[in-house]
């Protein structure tokens, strides 16, 4: 599998078999073909009509990037199709070679109409439903953990990306996989990834309302789609704003996440989305186990006070102080717990709000109108 | 609940499978049958694709008949089968079609849907055997109706190029092997489903522009009025 240089001769990878995608398929490819001698493996060729002029420097960066990030390239070679190298014939780019999605993510699914059964890959469009939906076709209904799961997954495979500069555009139902047995993903068409923006990638049912049509996509995008994916994927909802509503009933534990996804999905200013990595870091820390925490930073329970909180930037709880929320704005808070994500233990520290200087203290019985939404 | 970001309204392509079910479908009956079941199987199977493309499906011999009516498959729990017997009336079919959409349509707005243009797949073994099919095709493709749908046909056996070319408003396809009924059958469903799943990804309707066992019919050229 890590076998290929990064630029490989078309004539090298051995004879082609057939094209898993018909002559319809559109897009930036005339056909994804299995290599006879290696079948882990795909060569994606280019449809020089649709795609001319290959950009030749971000595949070779692409095709690099994993050597240099240490575990993050292993998971983004373990979890994405990512790209092995560029395929080359007379001295030019005529596509891409990348890792086929693994077999054993394959498994049977039932038709609830006829009861037959297909075994094949599954796109995570199907664990965006409830899970008798699921169960309907045969498959183990996933619980909320093995939706954390995949979403965990999704979610790093995000932070990883958006950490390095690349833009994938493309979250949607149909680009990843789910093995339901494992709750292992695989996300694909990574090879069309770009550094920093690109033009406008329109995604069926994951339009980005900061991010209309012609409109570039960027990394606030990605944080959009990704983020409507996770929350569709946690919820088994689909609708946007049916999905926000059935988070907000979601256990306690998964509070932290929650809020994270609710910022992003309705964010009204896309420069202050809160970032993949953030939502990566909560959906790591949430566990049942946790139950009675509200957040990664073990708060058990925010207690109304008669007053400010007992020393500017420091929340009590216990013996100890912990991060307060960290919005200003009453109106937004009602609805954004504390947003502390840090794995650390409770213990004493300083509260970081940059503008701290400028907080003031909540009106009288904020602190019991907000126990009483978190409750 | 409305949160702040308004997201637009979903997508939905209604979309009509019309099926000749005539007397000389009778040799093929079983293998539309279970054609038909893979691709309403594979539609449902898909959410993603389901939630994009409703699917009605209507046959007609002598007469036309509503087999399925426009829906989300997702939900269905049987799936119809038809059988074959009767004259090749394409009026009726036409007519049918139309009736339907004006029913579907609103409905679909009604549900918050934005409603793309509808897109009819028709397959059809041979000529027309009544009189006005060409002025029920005329109205049910007539510029001033909003609601007209693409008309895409799929022909084999005793069907003709001249008259699939004349009720086809996108692309018309006619079996390079006439009779080998089943081959198209196949071939015409299957790419209707692929049809579908690329459409739900794109949000467009995406044709096809070849299609395997099939010659493409050439159309009538527009002109500018």
């Amino acid at each position: 599998m890590t076998g290929y240089p990064p630029i490989v001769e078309l004539a090298d990878l051995g004879p082609l078999g057939p094209s898993i995608v018909g002559p319809n398929a559109g897009g930036e490819s005339i056909g994804i073909q299995t290599l006879d001698d290696d079948p882990e493996m795909l060569a994606k060729l280019y449809n020089p009509r649709r795609l001319a002029r290959p950009d030749i420097g971000a595949l070779d960066r692409l095709v690099g990037l994993p050597e240099h990030l240490g575990a993050d390239g292993v998971r983004l070679r373990s979890t994405t199709s990512w790209p092995r190298s560029r395929i080359v014939s007379g001295g030019r780019t005529i596509g891409v070679l990348i890792p086929a999605a693994p077999k054993a993510m394959a498994a049977e699914v039932q038709s609830p109409i006829t009861g037959k059964g297909e075994t094949r890959l599954i796109e995570v469009d199907l664990l965006a439903k409830p899970d008798e939906y699921i169960a309907r076709r045969g498959l183990p209904a996933p619980g909320l953990l093995d939706r954390l799961t995949v979403c965990r997954q999704l979610a790093a495979v995000g932070a990883i990306l958006s950490g390095n500069g690349v833009v994938y555009a493309d979250w949607s139902y149909a680009n990843t996989f789910w093995g339901p047995h494992d709750n292992t993903v695989f996300v694909i068409d990574v090879d069309s990834c770009s550094f920093g923006s690109r033009g406008h990638v329109q995604t069926v049912g994951f339009e980005d309302p900061l991010t209309p049509i012609g409109v570039r996509v960027d990394a606030a995008t990605d944080q959009y789609r990704l983020a409507l994916l996770i929350a569709r994927c946690l919820t088994g909802m689909r609708e946007r704003d049916e999905v926000i509503d059935e988070l907000s009933s979601i256990d306690p534990w998964l509070h932290g996440a929650r809020d994270v996804l609710v910022d992003i999905l309705t964010s009204t200013d896309r420069g202050r989305r809160l970032p993949l990595r953030r939502l990566a870091d909560v959906l790591d820390q949430a566990s049942p186990d946790r139950s009675s925490t509200v957040d990664g930073a073990n708060v058990t329970k925010w207690r109304p006070r008669g007053g400010p909180p007992a020393q500017r930037g420091h929340v009590t709880v216990g013996s100890s102080s912990v991060q307060a929320p960290s919005a200003v704005k009453t109106n937004q808070m009602a609805r954004t717990p504390p947003t502390q994500a840090r794995r650390s233990p409770l213990t004493t520290r300083s509260w970081n709000l940059p503008n701290a200087a400028a907080w003031t203290p909540p009106k009288k019985g904020f602190w019991r109108r907000l126990l009483d939404r978190w409750n | 609940m409305t949160y702040p970001g308004t997201t637009p309204a979903s997508d939905c392509l209604p979309t009509y499978i019309v099926l000749d079910t005539s007397g000389s479908m009778n040799p093929h009956v079983a293998s539309l049958n279970k054609t038909l079941e893979v691709v309403v199987d594979s539609v449902a199977d898909s959410p993603r694709v389901a939630e994009f493309a409703h699917i009605s499906i209507i046959s007609f011999n002598t007469r036309a008949h509503l087999i399925l009516p426009l829906t989300d498959v997702q939900g269905l729990t049987s799936i119809p089968e038809v059988g074959c017997g009767g004259e090749t009336n394409y009026g009726e079919a036409f007519r049918m079609v139309k009736e339907r959409i004006n029913v579907d349509v609103p409905e679909l707005r009604h549900q918050g849907r934005t409603v793309l243009r509808p897109t009819v797949f028709m397959l059809t073994d041979g000529g027309p055997t009544d009189d006005d099919w060409q002025e029920s095709f005329a109205e049910l493709v007539d510029d001033s109706w909003s609601r007209r749908p693409h008309v895409v046909t799929f022909g084999f056996g005793d069907a003709n190029a001249g008259v699939l070319s004349q009720i086809s408003t996108k692309m018309a396809f006619l079996a390079k092997d006439a009779y080998a009924g089943n081959t198209a059958i196949t071939n015409f469903l299957g790419e209707l489903l692929r049809t579908l799943i690329k459409s739900s990804s794109t949000g467009n309707v995406e044709l096809p522009t070849e299609v395997e066992g099939f010659k493409t019919v050439s159309l009538p050229r527009e002109y500018m009025e």
